[in-house]
């Protein structure tokens, strides 16, 4: 059943190999000695089912499973498509050893770093049809192992094909750019969720330009980073970099001038992240969070009838570590930090806030001043900054 | 034009009328056109006043129309809002600037620059200049405008009231649950309030679909986050590390089973290791003693039992193993769960009739089924 669903690359698959005939092909994808364990499936009825054909056992209900029936031949084009596809894939495994003796004895960075990035394209082509990798990015997320070129390669065409997007949108819509920074050229995903609450609707996942009452926002978020480049990581593929984040409101009303200015809400620096390791979590807040935290977390309370305000997430990349004592949280200009620091944006996210009931509440609990009011008619007085 | 050339042109045919032979001839011009104009000449109107109705730099106010126009001969740019008939007016109190936009170079642009010496437009990627525009109040005007409800929140206020009167009488109630049940801990766990709130945020934390560690994690932080609000900046490592001793004690004494939710039980920590063992011993005797077989009710409580046992099987798994071997109609294939020699018209006890498709005859078939083998 799943094989219909799998992705575009098993269909690309299986039609381009129905005219070729199979020989004696190497078992590349069925050993496991060299190759991660990630890259099967793990459930051994599943691998069964999948393998030797009859009904398949991800349909877990008893009378759903006896109501299937596969199309006709489907297992045998299957096997025919399989060793066909594994026969590449062995190709592409002489190629990747081949690049990895080569990238021992070269010296030169620069033809490293080529090498590199030819070895890494060889690693996706080489199981980009497995169809055990394609089942498990499908079906068994906590398999899914981001130190593992093909698995980083699906994540991105994964978030390119929406998420990116949607985020991009929202990031143009609502101002954000030009409004925090000019710009920006999204290199990893930034996915934020708030963990401390209870209530369903606020415990997921947000999506970019979301409006969220105070009380959802009240504890720090849990940011998870994913990096896709391999520029992100200098040795190996598990060794980190270090990524600044950055919590913004640019919506801040400023009376003396009729106008806004920008208020930084949490600050993290020398915050080190792999492919592997990509959470901000509690548990990382907890145990390295006073490390860190260069600028407390305080949510974004707006006042009365001051209007929607704009929460905006930056994360940038770090090209040494740094060390920022402490930050002014009042008019606070992300332009002049990221230059002063030497950082480079690499992602963003965004949400957004309004006054509701619970403002006074949490405003209390971080012994904040009661906020201001204001009339609820927009009047014409000029601006004056 | 001269005067001598303009009376030359009526000079010339008196002179050549000197020496013409048709000196005596007058010509005579009689009315063939019709009089009194025509259909199509009277269709002019008055002047519709169009054009710009406030030029460069002038400061206007919201509202003030800047251009009147047929068509966009003139498109609205920054600040500015533009009309059914393509009325131009301001939408922010500025100086008007016309200019032209880099991203349509054939258009021309009108907007308002908030400040005379910007100009328009914006650079592309520079901060827009905002104007906020409200005014702060105070005394009892700003407690009347917080307090003041769209017509929304207050119809909704009355419910929303209720349900947090329930949610918190929930809390009340589940807590005290956990701290009546925690009293048989009590050698090991100190402050049974402290356990039963901790147990509550865990179990409210598992409902909204968090994994049970990183749900103790998540209570541990937020107890922990709370202490430095109320403590307001002041140092609190000795109680941080009294919490967290606590917590590595209560969390190795005692735990909930969160996969039903509806009667979450307490029973004694067991580590991951001794659970995934028994996790397997649980699923090898479903497989041996259970599968494959008509169960009879005792049997089918067993079963239940056993894939309930607390503590052992996530919610998901449970469900799963209950789809296995507690299914709501076995499968034909089980051996005794069809009885084809039977009186349909009437059937014994405990035996259901019911139409099964026969894949070799390819007909329906009538038989009788042990009422077992449906689940309720």
């Amino acid at each position: 059943m799943w094989r219909k669903t799998a992705s575009k690359y098993s269909l690309r698959a299986i039609h381009s190999t129905s005219k070729c005939l199979t020989t004696g092909e190497k078992k590349v994808w069925s050993e496991l000695s060299s190759r991660s364990s990630s890259l099967s499936i793990k459930n051994a009825k599943i691998k069964k089912s999948l393998f030797e054909g009859g009904k398949p056992e991800t349909i877990v209900n008893i009378e759903r499973k006896a109501a299937y029936y596969s199309p006709v031949d489907i297992d045998k084009t299957f096997q025919l498509a399989y060793d066909e596809l594994a026969r590449v894939s062995g190709d592409k495994y002489a190629l990747v050893d081949e690049l990895k003796s080569q990238l021992t004895s070269e010296t030169d960075t620069e033809i490293k770093a080529q090498l590199e990035k030819k070895l890494n394209k060889a690693l996706v082509d080489a199981e980009i049809y497995n169809p055990e990798v394609l089942y498990n990015f499908e079906y068994d997320s906590e398999l899914i192992d981001a130190s593992q070129p093909v698995y980083r390669k699906l994540l991105h065409d994964k978030w390119k094909s929406h998420d990116l997007m949607v985020l991009m949108q929202r990031l143009e819509q609502l101002h954000v750019i030009p409004d925090t920074l000019p710009t920006l050229e999204p290199k990893v995903e930034v996915k934020v969720k708030f963990p401390h609450n209870t209530k369903s609707e606020f415990s997921s996942w947000i999506v970019p330009g979301t409006v969220l009452p105070a009380f959802a926002v009240c504890k720090p978020p849990t940011i998870e980073i994913t990096l896709f480049d391999e520029t992100a990581v200098t040795d190996d593929s598990n060794s980190s970099s270090l990524y600044t984040v950055v919590l913004v409101n640019p919506d801040e009303p400023d009376l003396s001038t009729n106008s806004f200015t920008t208020k930084l809400h949490y600050g993290l620096s020398n915050v080190p992240l792999s492919h592997t390791d990509n959470q901000i979590d509690s548990g990382k807040l907890l145990t390295d969070g006073e490390e860190f935290t260069f600028s407390s977390y305080i949510p974004i309370l707006p006042e009365k009838n001051a209007q929607i305000q704009r929460a905006c997430l930056w994360v940038f990349r770090q090209n040494e570590p740094l060390t920022i004592k402490s930050c002014e949280r009042e008019s606070f200009n992300i332009r002049e930090f990221a230059a002063i620091h030497n950082l480079t944006p690499v992602g963003a996210h965004v949400w957004r806030q309004t006054f509701d009931r619970s403002v006074n509440a949490i405003r209390e609990q971080y012994h904040l001043p009661r906020g201001r009011v204001f009339h609820r008619v927009r009047r014409t007085d000029p601006y004056m900054g | 034009m001269s005067f001598y050339s303009s009376v030359s042109e009526l000079l010339r045919p008196v002179t050549q009328f000197k020496f013409s032979s048709l000196v005596n001839v007058s010509q005579v011009r009689n009315a063939t056109k019709r009089v009194s104009g025509s259909r199509t000449n009277k269709n002019d109107s008055a002047g519709r006043r169009l054009g710009p109705k406030a030029y460069e730099n002038t400061f206007v106010k919201p509202g003030q129309i800047i251009m009147r126009q047929r068509g966009t001969k003139i498109h609205p740019g920054e600040n500015v809002g533009i009309g059914i008939d393509h009325t131009i007016y301001a939408l922010e109190p500025g100086y008007v600037k016309f200019y032209y936009n880099p991203f349509h170079p054939y258009r021309k642009y009108v907007g308002i620059s908030l400040k005379k010496d910007l100009d328009l437009p914006t650079p592309h990627f520079e901060p827009r200049t905002r104007r906020f525009g409200y005014v702060e109040l105070t005394g009892l005007d700003a407690t009347k405008e917080e307090t003041r409800m769209s017509r929304k929140e207050f119809l909704a206020t009355p419910k929303l009231k209720a349900l947090q009167e329930e949610e918190s009488a929930f809390a009340h109630k589940t807590i005290e649950y956990f701290k009546e049940q925690l009293s048989e801990y009590k050698d090991t766990v100190e402050d049974e309030n402290m356990g039963a709130e901790r147990l509550f945020k865990i179990y409210q934390l598992v409902t909204v679909g968090q994994p049970l560690e990183q749900a103790q994690i998540q209570a541990t932080f937020d107890y922990l986050w709370d202490l430095k609000l109320a403590h307001n900046g002041a140092d609190i490592s000795t109680q941080r590390e009294k919490y967290l001793n606590f917590v590595e004690k209560f969390d190795n004494t005692v735990s909930v089973d969160f996969s039903n939710l509806q009667d979450a039980k307490l029973f004694a920590y067991i580590t991951p290791q001794a659970r995934s063992a028994k996790k397997q011993e649980i699923t090898n005797k479903l497989e041996t003693s259970y599968s494959n077989k008509v169960l009879k009710a005792s049997e089918k409580s067993e079963v239940m039992n056993l894939i309930k046992s607390p503590g052992i099987f996530s919610q998901k798994e449970q469900t799963d193993l209950t789809d296995t071997f507690l299914p709501k109609v076995l499968p034909l294939d089980v051996p005794g769960s069809i009885i084809e020699d039977v009186d349909t018209k009437k059937p014994p006890k405990g035996v259901v009739i019911t139409r099964v498709y026969d894949a070799e005859t390819k007909t329906l078939k009538v038989v009788g089924r042990p009422k077992e083998v449906y689940s309720n």
